[in-house]
């Protein structure tokens, strides 16, 4: 009986838009692609190349910006980890325990989120600063965190910390816990649980959280501005330098740098569109585990 | 092994789980926990198991006092409702699970491993599914398979929440006669939940019914039914008999 049913006819929309919706809005978003993000990526590549490849990597022979780039990656080599270790136990302390406290948690983890960038800066040379609550006492024991690198990793820190806990929260919050109380039932203690269950069941979220992290970490200016003091070749990162460059009008040697930031956003948009397509698979094929 | 549950009381926030309980489960037996949902069934099991902890009262496996034994040492077999496979690990290394966690000197041999499961895999009836992830297996066979991996442990005891629950119809009677011969075959205590009336008939030794968080009558399926204790027992299991 079933064979002969006829075919259901093809889905159609019930409404039929006319085409020339579909062309304006999709033109409209082109435009604003090409404007605002194609054409300055093209300006920052044209104008880095502007005097030929010679001035491009002139750029970096210069031991300013060799320590601008050296710094970037010691101040995101020190503030991914940090956010990674912080994100990992706030998201798993949220999804899977309740305490008192847990909303008031979330909403400060967005907190960087809400705040400018500028202020965030601005609170550590409050606390730090020499003028500030702890600076006095921080001279005296001859440490420096204001105008200094600790002071570049901490605004660092405090500006990308909701990445890779925003990311992880949702997932482990729709897994559950059920896999964790399956391994401990199967003897397994609280550690090898998080390393071979709990870990492993949100990597791809994890890894999707760290490089958006490293991104914003490597390339924030605004809070970091505010804390470095602009010491040349002591406390710029690459976006620092790339300003001070264009301030002394040595255009090529500001976009060559800046062509390193756009160059790791290029990197990251890959990297993230390759994380998003392994994710979406993982979960197709898991949605049935969890709702059968 | 023999369980014994003496007078637990487990309270929630708002409702009493567990209504002092008290229970006797003997050495090889087949027992069914039923009752309707909020009964408190999936509680006791729970509290068995060492997921939960009773509020009072006490639990001794054989003669030895298991009530504040953590879980990963009670050896019990837990199987979940929706079965809580490790999703990203295939259907090999979902069984060896309880194996390789073991501490170094207890830990069997790569090839004794491999052995073992296949040995489980075949007794699941699902020999050559070994590299198969969770995901691209059936109910039935995710089902199988977390009883393979509860198993790979050598439990004392084996048990069930609502094993059956997610399956089709077809599936669930299919599947419940085969655990039910397995179990003879493994002489293992085995506790299962369920809230369907005709499953704990159809398979049980002895039925625990429960009610808001008390038992209301422990018996072979043919005393629940020919001489139900009370009312409820007596309302819960009108329109079904013995299979």
């Amino acid at each position: 009986m079933i064979e002969s049913r006829p075919a259901p006819p093809k889905r159609r929309p019930t409404v039929e838009d006319p085409w020339w919706i579909k062309t304006v809005l999709l033109a409209v978003a082109i435009s604003f692609l090409v404007i605002f993000l194609l054409v300055p990526l093209i300006t920052v590549f044209a104008s880095a190349f502007q005097k030929g490849l010679g001035a491009y990597f002139a750029t970096f022979s210069d031991p300013a910006a060799f320590a601008a780039i050296q710094l970037t990656l010691l101040v995101a080599g020190i503030a991914v980890p940090a956010n990674l270790i912080f994100g990992v136990s706030a998201a798993w302390a949220i999804a899977k325990f309740d305490f008192p406290g847990k909303s008031l948690l979330i909403t400060l983890i967005d907190l960087p989120f809400a705040v400018s960038p500028v202020v965030s800066g601005l609170i550590y040379v409050l606390v730090f600063g020499s003028q500030g609550w702890l600076g006095p006492a921080l001279h005296d024991y001859n440490i420096r965190i204001i105008f200094a690198v600790p002071g570049i990793v901490l605004a660092t820190i405090f500006v990308t910390f909701p990445f890779v806990a925003r990311e992880l929260i949702p997932i482990m919050q729709a897994q559950g816990s059920e896999e964790e109380q399956a391994a401990i039932s199967l003897g397994a203690s609280g550690w090898q649980t998080f390393w071979r269950v709990t870990l492993p069941s949100v990597r791809w979220g994890l890894i999707y959280g760290v490089i958006l992290c490293n991104a914003r970490a490597m390339g924030e200016f605004g809070a970091v501005s505010v804390v470095s003091g602009h010491i040349r070749g002591m406390t710029n990162t690459i976006p620092l330098h790339v300003e001070i460059l264009y301030n002394e009008y040595n255009f090529v040697g500001a976009f060559a740098m800046a062509s390193l930031l756009a160059c790791l956003a290029l990197v990251t948009l890959v990297i993230k569109s390759l994380v998003e397509w392994r994710m979406h698979v993982q979960e197709k094929s898991e949605e049935p585990v969890s709702s059968a | 092994m023999k369980i014994q549950a003496n007078n637990l009381v487990r309270r929630f926030k708002s409702y009493l789980a567990l209504d002092d309980v008290s229970l006797r489960v003997e050495e090889g037996e087949l027992l069914a926990l039923l009752g309707p949902s909020g009964s408190g069934k999936t509680t006791l099991l729970r509290v068995i198991a060492g997921l939960d902890y009773p509020d009072s009262g006490g639990i001794l496996f054989d003669d030895q006092d298991a009530t504040r034994l953590p879980i990963r040492k009670r050896r019990v077999g837990f199987v979940f409702q929706h079965y809580a496979l490790f999703r990203h690990m295939n259907v090999f290394k979902n069984i060896a699970f309880g194996l390789e966690v073991l501490p170094r000197r207890f830990r069997p041999k790569p090839a004794e491993v491999r052995a073992r499961v296949s040995e489980l895999l075949r007794l699941v009836q699902l020999g050559g599914f070994e590299n198969r992830l969770p995901s691209e297996l059936s109910g039935g066979q995710r089902q199988r398979v977390a009883l393979a991996r509860a198993l790979a442990i050598e439990p004392r005891i084996l048990l069930l929440d609502e094993p059956f629950g997610a399956l089709d119809a077809m599936v669930r009677k299919e599947l419940r006669a085969w655990v039910k011969q397995l179990q003879r075959q493994l002489k293992i205590t085995t506790l299962f939940v369920t809230h369907d009336q005709d499953e704990a008939l159809a398979i049980a030794d002895r039925i625990v019914i429960m009610n808001r968080g008390r038992i209301e009558q422990i018996g072979t399926p043919a005393e629940v039914c020919e001489d139900p204790a009370t009312d409820f027992v007596w309302e819960f299991l009108q329109g079904h008999v013995l299979a």
